[in-house]
């Protein structure tokens, strides 16, 4: 638990949080490590959970039936893995799967969410930080779709 | 410095000595003089006009080593006449070529500095020679760290030469596409993704950057929010270059000519003008 602790509290993430709070979420996470081709999350799977990436990297699949899946991103260390426990309707919407060795901590979003539920000021930390995140998605998001690398002559 | 032509408007005949298909779009062709004339010495950044002829000439960056000038290479994209031509041609083959032109990377300058390239599809090429310079200087530079981003693993140039390059202990690359297969166990992000990670000082840092404009507007504020120095980052600009010497002015970027004052730019000399979007 003091290890979680150590390293949730050094996190950018987490940067900025009372220690009662980093102490809260340490209390409902633990550390999986995901061997090569393992998933981390599987698409329409509840959203129960998000990842810290401590080592090893991870790719977020769309699902194709009649080809093999397309990467949409990938994750690496230091990275945030999931919102879908925080936002509604808490559903996975993609595959994520190891495609190194990859060392995590997983912290429970049930939990975590019935705790922001009753902790607003937490909740809205939690919400700053994960809606951040988000951001960061969506504009990278955007600069994909712009396929800048493409031939547009 | 490169040698000037004393006549920068005749071509010089070149001959074509190999050339070689390396994506579905992009061609690599290398050249060596047909004639007693010969480009001499280039400097990394710099470009030639290729004619192709009967067709037209397009300018194409110098992606050879300079320490060989005698054989020159470039990297064509086939997506014009002229370029289309050019990737057409057959061993044996003569071209006209006229150069070199513009002004190149500082490698001088940057020397004692950490040199960190961000680059994105065919803007490898014309950072390929200063990267040939760095490794044979490499003893003069802090760390050196090539972000390289493509649209799909496929459609990245020179691929045996990054992964050699890979191998060696003394130069940090790391690639990304924009999309992939599941096979690909490389990065899938934009290039600016890698730069928040890559280990340099930012007070001591070079920054090449080269690739289509608004990759470069998106790395310049990545490294920014690292504290590179504007005075410290250098862009390649691209606009409708024709004459090469700044006679013509098709290429007319602001106050300056791509062919004469550019390609490559100081990031502090030119900010102004980079993020006026009538430019």
């Amino acid at each position: 638990m003091d290890q979680i602790i150590n390293i949730l509290s050094e996190h950018q993430f987490f940067n900025g949080l009372e220690p009662q709070q980093i102490e809260a979420i340490a209390e409902h996470s633990t550390r999986i490590n995901y061997n090569l081709g393992d998933f981390l999350m599987r698409e329409d799977d509840p959203g129960t959970c998000f990842f810290l990436i401590l080592f090893g990297k991870v790719a977020v699949e769309v699902f194709t039936p009649d080809r093999d899946p397309i990467i949409v991103s990938t994750l690496g260390e230091n990275e945030v893995l999931g919102y879908c426990w925080l936002i509604p309707p808490y559903q996975c919407r993609f595959d994520v799967r190891a495609i190194e060795l990859t060392r995590t901590i997983c912290v429970d979003g049930l939990r975590l969410r019935e705790i922001c539920e009753e902790n607003h000021q937490m909740g809205y930390e939690l919400l700053k930080r994960t809606s951040q995140m988000m951001s960061k998605l969506i504009e990278a998001t955007r600069m994909q779709l712009l396929d800048i690398y493409g031939d547009h002559s | 410095m490169a040698e000037i032509m004393t006549e920068p408007m005749v071509t010089i005949q070149y001959r074509v000595l190999k050339i070689k298909r390396e994506t579905h779009d992009t061609f690599v062709l290398d050249i060596e003089s047909a004639s007693k004339k010969t480009i001499t010495s280039f400097t990394p950044g710099q470009f030639n006009m290729l004619y192709a002829f009967g067709k037209g000439e397009v300018p194409i960056s110098i992606s050879s080593d300079p320490a060989t000038p005698e054989k020159l290479v470039h990297t064509i994209r086939a997506v014009g006449a002229v370029t289309n031509s050019l990737c057409k041609l057959d061993p044996g083959s003569v071209i006209g070529v006229r150069g070199p032109f513009g002004t190149g990377w500082p490698l001088e300058q940057a020397e004692g500095n950490d040199i960190v390239m961000v680059t994105g599809g065919i803007g490898l090429a014309p950072l390929r020679p200063a990267i040939y310079h760095l490794l044979a200087n490499r003893e003069k530079y802090g760390k050196i760290i090539l972000l390289y981003g493509a649209r799909s693993p496929g459609e990245m140039l020179y691929r045996k030469q990054l992964e050699h390059w890979r191998g060696r202990f003394d130069l940090d690359v790391r690639v990304t596409v924009d999309t992939a297969r599941a096979d690909w166990h490389g990065n899938v992000a934009l290039v600016t993704a890698l730069i928040p990670n890559a280990l340099f000082d930012p007070y001591s840092t070079t920054a090449f950057i080269c690739g289509p404009e608004v990759m470069m507007r998106y790395t310049l504020l990545e490294l920014q929010k690292r504290g590179v120095d504007d005075e410290n980052i250098y862009i390649s600009m691209e606009r409708n270059m024709k004459c090469g010497i700044g006679h013509c002015g098709h290429c007319q970027f602001g106050p300056y000519f791509i062919c004469k004052d550019g390609p490559i730019f100081c990031m502090g000399e030119i900010r102004e003008f980079f993020e006026r979007r009538e430019i």
